[in-house]
């Protein structure tokens, strides 16, 4: 997802992010600040819908938030010879269901106070609990939300066929799949 | 996306100054039930230093909102 400036790397990482919401019928809108332009290592973050996030018919709600920055990419890993990207610096999906209650949680927080640096999921019936598991990508949690049954904008099959295509840049630029770089791996230890 | 796809408009909006500290400030109510200015007070004053955000419910969801309103 790189791009020739910050202003157009932010948007070849928001676009296949918006067609993936695209599937689920219902008011969608990725709400964003940039501070008066996107800039090179400056954190930003976008928002599902604001406060609130997506009401999913007959489901409930799904709140999305992500926080992102611009930093610099090898051109020569890229087909238009591009030198910055967007990184991913943590996330927070949840589904809630119609009596306002989590259902699950995705969450990876790697930063600031209480940092925890491996991506993690909180689930019924014990909230409290880490379930401590590979990077979570927003369309496996809108596959998720077509499981519980959200109304969607085309049938099952190809809603899962286009999140494949969305996801697919993603999972080629990505830096880590499984466990951020200078992380170990949760529980393991060297003697183990 | 091709097919007969419904019409869902999504979009990308883009906050003003004022449009993201007042979002910031609903998060913090929705979540913490305080102001957003007496959470960036407890937060500058170290208060959650020690809080492990998983266990206050909501504080995941505001800390992760922060970038609206702090390059941080």
């Amino acid at each position: 997802m790189p791009g020739r400036n910050p202003h157009e790397a932010v948007v070849a990482f928001l676009d296949p992010l918006v067609d993936a919401l695209a599937v689920l019928d219902g008011h969608v809108q990725l709400i964003v600040h940039k501070r008066g332009g996107y800039r090179k290592g400056v954190p930003y973050v976008w928002i599902l819908n604001g406060e609130e996030g997506m009401s999913l018919r007959g489901v409930g709600r799904l709140r999305a938030t992500m926080q992102f920055m611009v930093i610099d990419c090898d051109p020569a890993t890229n087909d238009g010879g591009h030198p910055l990207r967007v990184t991913t610096l943590g996330y927070n999906y949840k589904i809630i269901d119609v009596h306002d209650q989590d259902i699950i949680r995705f969450h990876w927080h790697p930063r600031g106070h209480a940092k925890n640096p491996h991506p993690h999921v909180h689930a019924r019936p014990n909230l409290d609990a880490h379930f401590y598991m590979p990077r979570v990508t927003l369309e496996t949690v809108i596959r998720g939300c077509l499981e519980l049954g959200a109304p969607l904008t085309v049938d099952a099959a190809e809603a899962v066929r286009h999140l494949a295509v969305t996801e697919a840049p993603h999972v080629l630029y990505r830096s880590w799949a499984d466990w951020p770089p200078g992380a170990e791996e949760p529980f393991r230890t060297s003697g183990r | 996306m091709g097919g007969d796809r419904a019409a869902t408009e999504v979009q990308v909006k883009e906050l003003s100054e004022q449009e993201a500290q007042d979002l910031f400030d609903r998060i913090c109510r929705r979540e913490l039930g305080i102001s957003a200015v007496e959470f960036l007070s407890r937060w500058d004053a170290g208060d959650y230093d020690a809080t492990d955000v998983d266990s206050v419910p909501g504080l995941a969801d505001v800390t992760m909102a922060l970038p609206l309103i702090r390059e941080i």
